[in-house]
């Protein structure tokens, strides 16, 4: 599988991510997302139907917490470090609607 | 001072040789007389570290008090924390990362933080905004990365001690390029608690220092359960730093065949000669077969991206980080700051890893690579019902030349051909240096089984009071 100069721009808007609209750069940036994947496509060499896939290295260890809401104790903290940004007790963040 | 060990450095406190002040002041010179040499220090907390020190000396407990340095990827209060990313050029954490709450506990002075790789992305460390780490053994060739900074630190003796964090060979390979050892525990040992995520089922914080010793010191100190780490793990810290000092005799070491076919003459020369030195210290030499081994990078640059892609969604210029400023409306203002504050690197792996993700492909890549790591782990539990530890040369190549794998990033992937599938495992795997090949360094990866951190530290160590590689300083920064 390789990707065509069309899936570049629904790939960088599926990841959030501008990309340059001039076709060298574009260009530029198949050339590699199709190597990387020149790579991981041997993974097709192995018949693995079979095997169960493995998400976590340790599973059998995994403690769980309880399931209890607990106090922010850096309310505090991030109140000083951004005192910018904090209005009304509120942290504020850009105006995007309306604009 | 900075040709001590952790250990004698703890004796000289203890034994009023010098004060962790005197300590102190001497690493801070060194560094702001030789940092520009090699760009491996990025924050300098001198301020913080003087006060530190001068604290520590008047409680005379005499146990500490010796400097520090983090990889910029650990979060601490003292100072910016900014994976060596525009994105997160002005973050301050609120909290202390776990493992810089347990090194202050136990009287360690934070210098400061070190270069890496944007995002622990990366096998040079020349991608970061501040600039490449210069190795220091010849400034013309990469340190590795991505803990490079921590690694170059450490091999110019500018700190006795740094962290580092290891994703797919991050803290063997920058150790084994700049000459000096580095450990990447079994996955769930320290807590990822407070470090900034890159591949949360793979990533795993570890020391790099001089010496085995040296990192089975710290290693005591910054293991362990933590509550707020679900992936933590609850098991009894051996006394590693004890533990070293036993005999290897007939200890069974592995040499997969895999490891040593293809290999470039040099590096196998060399690994033959580390070898020659573990038959006389009466240990058992078998060669076995890891089969799957060679599908661990195509597993790895699935799994790593993907998980990468997840955890940097949160970098959306809105809740913290850099925000661009004039967009037009939101999806602007997340793609606009994503693009900007991102280097080009970590866009190539978000890319790849939401498009392994999607819908379409998420079966055919996604869950494939997930059944090969499965198989990769079997094949090392077969191996370990062998052999007590496997051996063999943490990098296909000693380090390379600054910008010689520009044009093609996927030659730089290919280095971590006998590092990642240790992180798709989740074993533990130790590099230490056993040469030097056209003056510059060469590393040997020893390889655990599960949270046998003790023995591959015991192997270290045994190797290296039988040799000389780890106590050679590059030329440069010998005084």
């Amino acid at each position: 599988m390789s990707l065509k100069l069309k899936d570049i721009k629904k790939l960088a808007e599926l990841s959030a991510i501008k990309i340059n609209n001039n076709k060298k750069y574009k260009l530029k940036i198949l050339f590699e997302l199709n190597q990387i994947l020149k790579i991981i496509n041997e993974i097709n060499q192995l018949n693995i139907n079979k095997i169960e896939p493995l998400f976590h290295p340790i599973k059998k260890y995994q403690i769980l917490k309880k399931d209890k809401s607990k106090k922010n104790k850096y309310k505090e903290k991030i109140k000083k470090l951004y005192k910018k940004n904090i209005k009304n007790n509120f942290y504020t963040v850009p105006k995007i609607i309306n604009k | 001072m900075h040709t001590k060990t952790l250990k004698e450095l703890y004796e000289g406190i203890k034994n009023k040789e010098f004060s962790s002040l005197e300590l102190t002041e001497h690493f801070i010179k060194r560094i702001k007389k030789l940092n520009n040499k090699i760009n491996g220090f990025i924050h300098i907390n001198e301020e913080y570290a003087i006060k530190k020190s001068k604290i520590f000396d008047k409680k005379k407990s005499y146990n500490g008090g010796i400097p520090f340095a983090h990889k910029d990827i650990i979060c601490t209060t003292e100072s910016k924390t900014t994976c060596s990313s525009k994105i997160l050029k002005n973050f301050i954490s609120p909290y202390n990362a776990t493992i810089h709450k347990k090194l202050l506990q136990a009287n360690f002075i934070p210098i400061g933080k070190t270069n890496m790789d944007e995002f622990a992305m990366g096998s040079s460390n020349e991608k970061s905004i501040f600039g490449p780490v210069y190795n220091p053994w010849n400034n013309k060739y990469v340190s590795g990365g991505s803990s490079g900074g921590s690694a170059a630190c450490v091999a110019a003796r500018l700190i006795p001690i740094a962290t580092g964090t290891d994703t797919g060979g991050s803290i063997r390979q920058p150790a084994a390029f700049c000459g000096v050892t580095g450990i990447k525990p079994t996955y769930g040992l320290i807590s990822r608690y407070g470090i900034i995520a890159f591949a949360s089922s793979l990533d795993q914080a570890g020391p790099i220092g001089k010496t085995a010793e040296d990192c089975a010191i710290l290693l005591e100190i910054i293991a362990g359960y933590d509550k707020n780490d679900s992936t933590s793990i609850k098991i009894k810290i051996p006394k590693y730093s004890n533990y070293i000092n036993n005999s290897i005799e007939k200890t069974i070491i592995g040499i997969p065949n895999e490891f040593i076919t293809n290999l470039d003459d040099n590096i196998k020369n060399n690994l033959y000669q580390a070898l020659n030195i573990f038959k006389n210290l009466k240990t058992i030499i078998k060669y076995i077969t890891l089969p799957n081994i060679k599908l661990s990078i195509p597993a790895y640059y699935i799994i790593a991206p993907a998980e990468c892609s997840s955890n940097l969604s949160k970098y959306d210029g809105i809740r913290f980080g850099y925000k661009y400023e004039n967009s037009l409306n939101i999806k602007d203002l997340y793609s606009k700051s994503r693009s900007e504050g991102f280097g080009e690197e970590v866009i190539r792996r978000i890319m790849i890893g939401t498009y392994v993700l999607s819908s379409s492909y998420y079966n055919e890549y996604y869950i494939k690579a997930q059944k090969i790591r499965a198989i990769i782990r079997n094949d090392y539990i077969n191996a370990f019902k062998k052999v007590n530890v496997i051996l063999g040369p943490t990098t296909p190549t000693n380090a390379f030349k600054i910008n010689s794998k520009k044009i093609s990033p996927t030659e730089m992937y290919k280095s971590d051909i006998y590092t990642c599938s240790v992180n798709l495992a989740g074993l533990p795997a130790i590099s230490i240096p056993t040469g030097l090949i056209n003056n510059l360094p060469v590393g040997l990866q020893i390889i655990g089984n599960f949270f046998k951190e003790n023995e591959i530290l015991n192997l270290a160590h045994q190797y290296q009071l039988n040799t000389i590689w780890h106590k050679i300083s590059p030329p440069q920064f010998i005084n």
